[in-house]
C-alpha cells in the first residue's frame, strides 16, 4: 500500500449530517471540482512518512499567489490499483526539489476512475493547515534551504523573509 | 422594474437596480467568472475583480456585494469564495464592514459557508471576531466545523 496526498477545499467534501440534503455515504458533485484533470492525468504526492507531508504541504503552499490555509487528504492506492489505475512518478514543480521527486501522476484517467478516486478520497483522512502555521512552515522551509525563492511569488515571499 | 436573465451562477433574477452601473458590474463579473474552479490561496478573474471593485467602490460595493452574491439563492461555491476573498482583501476603510458581514455569515445555515466565514476571519487576522467565533463554536453542530472554528480562535488569539 502506498499513501497519496491531494489538495482539496474541505468544505466541497462535507458530508451528511454536515449537508443535510445529501445521502449517507454520498459525495456532494462540487467535490468533483477538486479533481479537474489535464490531459485525463490528476496531480498528487506519494507519502512515505510523516515528514513527507509536511514537506509537501509546504511545497505546494510556496506554489500560491498568498498564503491560506491548505486543506488536502491523505489515501492509499490499493483499490484504485485493484482497478487498474496507473500511478506514476513525475517530477514536481513546486520551489521545493525533495518534494518534486514525491511527486505522481495519476494518468490515463476514465470518468468511472474519476469517481472511484473521488470514493477514496471521500472516506480519506482530511486534515487543514491554517494560514498562520502555514506561514511559520514557509518561513522555517525557506530558512532551511528547503525552498528555491525563484519560484515564489513576491507576495509569499515578502510575508516570510 | 427591469429583469435581467437568470445565470447559471446567479440562479435567481437579479434585482431590478440594473440601471445602477456598480450593481450591473458586479453582475457582469459574475457572469465573466462562472466556469471558474476556484482554489485556497490563488487568485482568479473573480477574485480580481471584486477586490478591483472594493477598492475602487468601498462599502458601497460591499452592499452590492451581498446583496446579489451572499444570499442563500446564490450557488454555495461562488458564495463561499465571495467570503473568502473578503478576508483576503487589502482595504482598511472596508474593515469594519467586511468584518461584519463575515460574523453574520457565521450565523448561515449552511456549514460551508460558516467554514469560508471563519477562514476569512483567520485571514484578516482581527481579534475582535473572536467573541462572535465562540458565539459560533458554542451554536455548531458539526463536529468536524467545531475543529475548524476552534482552530481560528486559536490562531486570532496568538495574533492578539
Amino acid at each position: 500500500m502506498t499513501r497519496y496526498l491531494r489538495v482539496v477545499r474541505q468544505r466541497r467534501w462535507a458530508t451528511f449530517p454536515d449537508i443535510d440534503w445529501i445521502a449517507p455515504g454520498e459525495t456532494q458533485a462540487d467535490a468533483l471540482l477538486d479533481l479537474q484533470t489535464r490531459n485525463n492525468r490528476l496531480s498528487v504526492f506519494r507519502i512515505d512518512n510523516d515528514n513527507d507531508i509536511q514537506r509537501v504541504v509546504v511545497a505546494l503552499a510556496a506554489t500560491r499567489d498568498h498564503i491560506a490555509n491548505l486543506d488536502y487528504a491523505i489515501f492509499d492506492d490499493d483499490e484504485l490499483i485493484a482497478q487498474g489505475i496507473d500511478i506514476t512518478q513525475t517530477v514536481g514543480e513546486t520551489p521545493d526539489k525533495t518534494a518534486n521527486i514525491l511527486h505522481c501522476d495519476i494518468h490515463n484517467l476514465t470518468a468511472r476512475q474519476i469517481e472511484l478516486i473521488a470514493r477514496t478520497i471521500a472516506l480519506a483522512d482530511h486534515t487543514r493547515i491554517h494560514s498562520r502555521d502555514i506561514q511559520t512552515m514557509l518561513t522555517d522551509a525557506l530558512q532551511s534551504g528547503d525552498l528555491e525563492t525563484d519560484g515564489i511569488r513576491p507576495a509569499v515571499l515578502n510575508r516570510i523573509r | 422594474m427591469t429583469a435581467i436573465a437568470t445565470t447559471p451562477t446567479l440562479e435567481r433574477d437579479v434585482p431590478s437596480q440594473l440601471d445602477d452601473p456598480l450593481l450591473r458590474h458586479v453582475t457582469q463579473i459574475v457572469r465573466d467568472t462562472q466556469d471558474e474552479v476556484f482554489e485556497d490561496g490563488m487568485e482568479s478573474n473573480f477574485s480580481r475583480g471584486l477586490a478591483s471593485t472594493i477598492q475602487e467602490h468601498g462599502n458601497a460595493a460591499l452592499t452590492v456585494i451581498k446583496d446579489i452574491i451572499l444570499n442563500d439563492n446564490t450557488n454555495v461555491d461562488l458564495r463561499c469564495e465571495t467570503l473568502i476573498q473578503l478576508g483576503v482583501i487589502d482595504n482598511p476603510s472596508t474593515h469594519n464592514q467586511r468584518l461584519t458581514i463575515l460574523t453574520e455569515a457565521l450565523g448561515s445555515e449552511d456549514v460551508r459557508v460558516r467554514d469560508a466565514a471563519s477562514l476569512a476571519l483567520d485571514t484578516m487576522e482581527d481579534a475582535s471576531a473572536i467573541p462572535a467565533l465562540e458565539s459560533a463554536l458554542r451554536r455548531e453542530q458539526s463536529a468536524r466545523m467545531q475543529d475548524n472554528l476552534k482552530a481560528v480562535i486559536r490562531q486570532l488569539r496568538e495574533a492578539a
